[in-house]
């Protein structure tokens, strides 16, 4: 019976449905889109440090929301020598990578150059594992090449690409600032997160970094525990050594940073929970413009059905039965929209990610949640039109033109 | 209380009935005191100038309102004082309303709409399909039990609205104007259908300003303001 005259009048209850869509299609798409953020975000900071693997950098790492920059006070560097002295004295350290950071170069081999922005990383050997970069072809930076600073290269799959196009990189020279470097190896392909490409990260041993490049950049010491059971004895392990090398007294705070990947995530989940709480604003915003859209068309519906009622009232409908029909029919005309939002929401969803590469997961919660909003919706808004049916005189209905 | 319902004996007693309408500063005595027996299987026409109070007496006797004071028993049963429910369980149980508009649903067809006060009694489905289909034979529309109201004649309307109203089986045939909106010709098929529902055992109560309408039932009541001003047997019975 509902349906029946939402049927009748396809054309009014399409544009009073307009806000429904809006408003569910608004959530869905959003909870879908950030879900595929989370989850590519997710899976890349657990993929981006290792297995167990924790880092000492020379700040805290910060959580939280941050507006600008927070100052810290002056610290010594992080120097490369701290990783000889973490492997003597961790025992739950299975290794201890270090690795500095220079980007914005470009690779040059005869007169062909790559894009601009190519990272270079100095570091030892741990390097690969450490980061989840492995190698596609050639081998890797070995001790002997960190040990004599040879000017060798592992480089990422963005500039094998533009330099090396149908021809085998390995054994062949680059220039990178005017130095020259011998291809030893390419990294698998990575792909892109979040539209940046994940491939144009290349690796030389750090020592060849420094002697290029300088040796006051910060370093980064990347760490592996033997074991997730000993993961936090070697970050005290850690702590300890560190204290010992840097001379810090007992009672003085540390001077340095410990990254864990789980503090990077909570970070961005605290983030990424503001955009959550902002899709909810402008859904909420939209579900109660569609809500006063759906009160208005029930009040002209119950106007004109008043002789229906009326006929209803006669033949035995009672108030509850009227107010019950007249609820149905805004819950489902608040329903119908509601699924006509979560189909557009998610389509618009899919065509996001798709562009983005992320994956789209169907976000279930957020569909339970706009059915029961849509509902409430039409409870709420068609609460006062059904009660004004339901109250009708019959006889003053039955003799409405 | 039972015990004092069984003394009533007619199906519809009303006794000293009055109906005020309080319009803010005029009151208005639509019924002033009205006497009323109609035993079962009665067939009786109710007449009057318009502001005779007839409609009100048909809304009173059909439930579709209460009286301001007086008493009425339909089928041993106290109506005055009920509650909405009730009255409305009562008009669903007891009463078949035809009336002059035949006040269809236009978007249900002719087997929904006579299927319509089932679904208030609480019928199962195929329950109310078997009687509302036979209710639609009853009145001769065996072939029009899909067709949506505006897809049928004035005749086959009311027809439509004479099965509805039978369909419950009810204590009394309510028909309010039944021929008004009719040619003569339609009209006089309808109340050959009202006649042979009386001859079936049906009470009918017939408001009507037509006379030779008035003349096909066994008892004629006239009111005047508010008042009865005469009751008695139709000539031709």
């Amino acid at each position: 019976m509902a349906l029946e005259s939402l049927r009748a009048h396809k054309m009014r209850a399409f544009l009073t449905l307009i806000g429904v869509v809006i408003g569910v299609s608004t959530i869905i798409t959003m909870m879908t889109v950030l879900g595929g953020i989370k989850y590519t975000i997710d899976d890349a900071m657990r993929n981006a440090l290792g297995v167990n693997v924790f880092q000492v950098q020379k700040d805290e790492q910060q959580t939280g929301f941050t507006i600008g920059r927070r100052r810290h006070e002056w610290r010594p560097r992080i120097e490369a020598r701290y990783a000889d002295a973490i492997r003597d004295r961790c025992p739950s350290v299975r290794a201890v990578g270090a690795e500095t950071w220079t980007g914005g170069r470009t690779f040059v081999r005869g007169g062909i150059e790559s894009d601009p922005n190519q990272q270079v990383a100095g570091g030892t050997i741990e390097f690969g594992e450490n980061n989840s970069m492995y190698i596609a072809r050639g081998r890797p930076i070995t001790y002997q090449d960190v040990l004599s600073a040879r000017r060798v290269i592992v480089i990422g799959n963005d500039p094998y690409e533009q330099l090396f196009k149908y021809m085998d990189p390995i054994g062949q020279n680059i220039r990178i600032d005017g130095q020259q470097f011998e291809v030893i190896g390419v990294f698998e392909e990575r792909g892109s997160l979040l539209g940046n490409s994940q491939d144009s990260y290349s690796w030389i041993p750090l020592s060849t970094f420094e002697r290029i490049w300088g040796d006051w950049r910060d370093i980064n010491l990347t760490i592996q525990a033997y074991s997730a059971d000993v993961y936090e004895s070697a970050q005290q392990e850690v702590i300890e050594a560190l204290r010992v090398e840097r001379g810090l007294m007992p009672g003085q705070p540390n001077n340095f940073g410990l990254w864990t990947p789980d503090l990077l995530q909570y970070q961005f989940n605290q983030q990424t929970g503001w955009i959550g709480v902002a899709a909810f604003g402008i859904c909420g915003v939209s579900l109660l413009v569609a809500g006063i859209g759906i009160m208005n068309i029930m009040l002209v519906s119950v106007t004109e059905r008043t002789r229906e009622i009326g006929i209803r009232k006669a033949l035995g409908g009672t108030r509850t039965s009227i107010l019950r029909q007249f609820l149905i029919e805004a819950i489902m005309l608040s329903e119908v929209g509601g699924a006509i939002g979560i189909f557009l929401g998610y389509g618009v969803a899919i065509a996001i990610n798709q562009n983005l590469n992320f994956p789209a997961p169907v976000p279930v919660w957020a569909v339970f949640l706009a059915v029961i909003f849509c509902s409430v919706v039409g409870i709420g808004f068609g609460m006062w039109p059904a009660i004004k049916a339901a109250r009708l005189d019959p006889i003053e209905a039955l003799r409405h033109e | 209380m039972s015990n004092f319902s069984n003394n009533h004996r007619a199906l519809i007693e009303i006794r000293g009935m009055k109906k005020i309408y309080d319009l803010g500063s005029v009151q208005v005595n639509a019924l002033n005191g009205v006497d009323v027996d109609i035993h079962e299987n009665e067939y009786v026409s109710i007449m009057g100038p318009s502001g005779s109070g007839k409609s009100t007496l048909m809304n009173l006797i059909g439930c579709l309102d209460t009286p301001s004071t007086g008493e009425y028993y339909l089928a041993n049963e106290r109506v005055a004082g009920l509650s909405d429910a009730k009255l409305a369980e009562i008009r669903n149980r007891r009463i078949g309303f035809v009336f002059q508009t035949f006040n269809l649903l236009p978007r249900a067809s002719a087997l929904q709409n006579v299927e319509l006060p089932l679904v208030y009694a609480g019928e199962s489905p195929s329950q109310r399909r078997r009687r509302a289909k036979e209710a639609l034979e009853a009145v001769g529309l065996t072939d029009r039990m899909k067709h949506k109201p505006n897809e049928l004649s004035g005749g086959q309307r009311q027809r439509v609205a004479v099965a509805r109203a039978l369909v419950t089986n009810p204590s009394i045939i309510l028909a309010d104007e039944p021929t008004g909106n009719l040619d003569s010709k339609t009209g006089a098929e309808i109340m050959e259908l009202l006649d042979r529902i009386h001859n079936e055992g049906n009470t009918i109560v017939l408001v009507t300003h037509e006379e030779e309408i008035a003349q096909h039932s066994q008892r004629i009541i006239r009111l005047l303001d508010g008042k009865i001003e005469s009751d008695r047997r139709t000539t031709s019975v």
